[in-house]
């Protein structure tokens, strides 16, 4: 009877972590800043822009952001801005082109106070905007506040 | 103090006329975001990178102006394309307290 209950208990375990496992996203796991919430509710399109975030990463002192943007047939990148809304100062980097590049393949890392995700916003030369994000969980904040 | 924030600059790739090739650039500016205090509870004032002019022959390819969410050692990694007569790739970098660095790499073409 022992060894039912346990399977029994084992299976329902198994189904719960597969239900969460596929729909856990970082805005879930802390309540959303006004600034992410704002960023989500423009419906900037995202086409064109990639960006590579680690899931997860143990601090948030150091997370590397590989960016690799393409501009629409036509248009040039002129300014990148990488934005991190749960941050004290949510505009960590502003990248700028003087000339005109079509293809940005750029990498940094970023300081991070906790988990979110981190927008990238791209201008283009006749002044459209596209965006994306991508969620990180930050296991242990970076040392940005008093706290 | 100037002499203690490192720079260095290095190419990844084969260094030839009208190829693309990355560039890293490494800075160990500790990038003291403001937010932290010392152990006699004093605020420790904000001392962050501020701007990064990457110039290629003198000409800016890449302007990076830089908040608190930048990592210490402060770390870049872009393309260029080879000039072909080659030249001169440098990085500057100027923080909040007026402090500044330069470092540069020539570009020796590969044949």
């Amino acid at each position: 009877m022992s060894t039912a209950l346990a399977l029994d208990r084992r299976a329902c375990l198994t189904l719960l972590a597969v239900s969460l496992g596929g729909t856990v996203r970082a805005q879930e796991l802390a309540p959303e800043s006004v600034m992410a919430a704002a960023l989500r509710a423009k419906s900037w399109s995202s086409q064109g822009i990639h960006l590579e975030v680690p899931p997860l990463a143990d601090t948030g002192n150091a997370v590397p952001l590989a960016l690799h943007i393409e501009a629409p047939p036509g248009l040039s990148i002129t300014q990148i801005e990488v934005v991190l809304p749960e941050n004290p100062n949510p505009l960590a980097l502003t990248l700028q082109w003087p000339q005109a590049r079509s293809l940005v393949n750029f990498q940094t890392r970023l300081r991070l106070a906790g988990t979110q995700s981190v927008w990238v916003i791209a201008r283009y030369s006749d002044g459209s905007e596209r965006a994306r994000s991508a969620p990180t969980i930050i296991t242990s904040t970076a040392c940005l506040d008093g706290t | 103090m100037a002499t203690s924030v490192l720079a260095r600059l290095s190419f990844q790739g084969e260094v030839r006329a009208g190829r693309t090739v990355q560039a890293r650039w490494i800075c160990n500016h500790p990038m003291e975001t403001g937010f932290r205090v010392d152990d006699s509870g004093q605020k420790i004032p904000r001392n962050i990178i501020t701007q990064v002019q990457c110039k290629l022959n003198g000409e800016v390819i890449l302007q990076v102006t830089p908040g608190t969410g930048w990592s210490s050692p402060a770390f870049l990694n872009f393309e260029f394309s080879v000039p072909p007569q080659g030249g001169t790739l440098s990085v500057h970098w100027l923080d909040d307290r007026g402090e500044q660095g330069q470092v540069q790499q020539n570009l020796l073409l590969q044949s």
